[in-house]
């Protein structure tokens, strides 16, 4: 055997390989959508297949059929979840922002101890917190409320606060004095002279905070109890353990569950591969 | 030039010892305030709270009533469902979490091969990562069914016996492992990245050498990307300790208690029994446990994770 056609086997193999472990892992997924298109009695079938026969396409159109017995309401769910989405996602742009520039370029005798608090805020698991801030938002009557999941991102992110921080401390330190000497102020150099600079970390930020949002399901299960204050997370696992008629519907609304996160990586992939790697630098 | 510059300028700032406060700061705490605030509101009362809580009988209704360590003792001597939930979640450390590493690893490694279309691979294994946890447990449900599954369904085909995935006690955990594995893209990136940074360079001169891919592997590339192992491990032993979804959605915690975790205990504890003051014991407990685990896997890092000097 030559070594090009020994090269070649090898490819091959590589190849099959790669392919096997890809099927393997797309097949769950291809088949909860052949299931969203199949008939109850297809779902329940033994052996299970992965084309719909017939083709349906109602257990889509019942998900917002407010007249459907099994009707759960999906639509408001889904507002719900954008509605938090959008309000953590402005919360923590801002937020941050301010924060990170404050821990990049702004002087404080205190800062390494600040520093380090901020740092100790991301080890603690949230278990030990989410008793007393269930108290908080009783108190100040926010449970059962988007508030609950909004207002905090409005506090700053540690973990985005570090992320912003990491990337202005990257950009040249003579950009500010320039604006400065020309008499800008703080708040002036921030948005003008270093935020044009930061678009790629703020995207992240976006993209990142939208899916940790949008999968959020402790959070959301704690501080939201009514029908219709639900995030798509919750109202979805509420499904759970229904009647098993809805078998179709749970598929459907499981694939519309995941469709937003699939159109944001493909159109933010780049954003979404730079944050990831980010979080993986913080060791 | 500049960063000569740069040092003239910080250092014009006089560096005079001063009280703690001054003037010159005010920016910074203006500009630091939402999160000097939320960090007291969302990190600092409800930490010493939930340890005063943890101290006392507190069923959110009525005021604590102080207890002293009963909690605590309760916890560890007569709550038997909570020594079990401290099994299972330990289990999952132990074989869920190696499991996931070297399988995130495998695939990396995988996905560096220098082929065509590598990145098509690279997107079909990191889709399921985009799946929201709940809408996974949901798909596994089906997945996993008894009746209808397509797991079983696969186990037919290669002529195994079909399998209780989710309705008997011994497969429970395993069933919520493989279902973890099924996300693996997530590490699989990270070591992808540390992957792509081994040098080519130590691989040609170790085949000059004669090294085979195997010594290569041992003593080039597991010893370079250490770094990232180490991360993916701190970061797996804090997630794996919190298993939260899995329980929920998929077994509530059954059949006879086989998948109670820790989080899922504690969550039915406090929100579902109201005993507040019992969940925020356990609450303290599992995070000195992760504490634990942190700083025994930091104490042996010195001794297998690899740092390349300044100035590479």
């Amino acid at each position: 055997m030559t070594s090009k056609t020994k090269r070649r086997i090898i490819t091959s193999v590589k190849y099959l390989l790669l392919s096997v472990i890809g099927a393997i892992f797309m097949l769950p997924l291809v088949w909860l959508v052949s299931n969203s298109f199949k008939t109850f009695d297809q779902i329940i079938q033994f052996p299970p297949s992965l084309i719909p026969h017939p083709f349906i396409t109602s257990n889509y159109t019942d998900l917002f059929d407010s007249t459907n017995p099994n009707y759960v309401p999906m639509p408001t769910f889904i507002k719900n979840s954008f509605l938090v989405c959008v309000g953590t996602v402005i919360g923590t742009l801002l937020s941050t922002v301010v924060v990170g520039y404050a821990f990049a370029r702004l002087r404080c005798r205190l800062k390494n101890i600040l520093f380090i608090i901020l740092l100790s805020t991301l080890m603690i698991p949230s278990s030990v917190l989410v008793i007393p801030i269930f108290t908080i938002f009783r108190d100040i009557h926010f449970l059962n409320t988007l508030k609950a999941l909004i207002v905090p991102s409005f506090f700053g992110n540690a973990f985005f606060i570090f992320f912003m921080r990491q990337f202005i401390m990257g950009i040249p330190y003579e950009l500010d004095e320039a604006a400065y000497m020309d008499g800008a102020s703080n708040l002036r150099i921030l948005f003008n002279v270093l935020l044009p600079l930061c678009k790629p970390v703020l995207m992240s930020i976006v993209v990142l905070e939208f899916v940790w949002t949008w999968t959020d399901f402790y959070t959301p299960l704690i501080y939201l109890t009514s029908e219709n204050k639900m995030t798509l997370a919750v109202g979805l696992a509420m499904f759970q353990g229904q009647r098993q008629s809805l078998l179709g519907l749970i598929a459907s609304a499981t694939v519309v569950s995941v469709i937003p996160m699939i159109i944001l990586f493909f159109s933010a992939q780049k954003y979404f591969v730079e944050g990831i790697s980010f979080s993986g630098m913080k060791a | 030039m500049t960063a000569v510059l740069h040092e003239k300028t910080r250092k014009t700032v006089p560096e005079k010892r001063s009280p703690l406060f001054s003037r010159k700061d005010l920016p910074f705490y203006l500009f630091a305030s939402p999160w000097i605030i939320g960090m007291l509101v969302f990190f600092i009362y409800p930490a010493i709270m939930s340890f005063y809580y943890s101290l006392t009988s507190y069923d959110i209704v009525s005021q604590p009533v102080f207890a002293g360590l009963k909690n605590y003792v309760t916890l560890f001597t007569k709550d038997q469902i909570f020594m079990k939930s401290v099994q299972n979640t330990l289990y999952m450390v132990a074989f869920s979490l190696p499991l996931q590493l070297v399988l995130q690893l495998l695939l990396a490694m995988m996905l560096n091969w220098n082929m065509k279309g590598i990145g098509v691979y690279r997107t079909l294994f990191y889709i399921p990562v985009l799946v929201p946890p709940v809408s996974i447990s949901l798909l596994f449900t089906m997945v996993y069914d008894d009746n209808y599954g397509i797991l079983n369904a696969l186990l037919k085909l290669c002529g195994l016996p079909p399998q209780q995935w989710l309705t008997s006690v011994q497969l429970s955990k395993p069933s919520i492992i493989i279902m973890g594995l099924w996300t693996a893209g997530s590490g699989m990136l990270f070591y992808l990245s540390s992957l792509k940074n081994v040098p080519a360079s130590l691989y040609e001169s170790a085949s000059i050498d004669g090294a085979s891919a195997w010594t290569k592997m041992w003593k080039i590339t597991l010893p370079i990307i250490s770094p990232t192992i180490f991360f993916q491990l701190i970061m797996g032993v804090i997630g794996t300790f919190q298993l939260f979804t899995e329980s929920y959605v998929l077994t509530k915690g059954g059949p006879d208690f086989s998948s109670y975790f820790m989080m899922y205990y504690l969550y039915r504890t406090a929100f579902k029994e109201g005993k507040m003051g019992m969940a925020s014991a356990m609450a303290w407990i599992l995070f000195v446990i992760i504490l634990l685990f942190t700083i025994l896997i930091l104490a042996t890092s010195k001794k297998w994770v690899y740092y390349e000097e300044e100035g590479k």
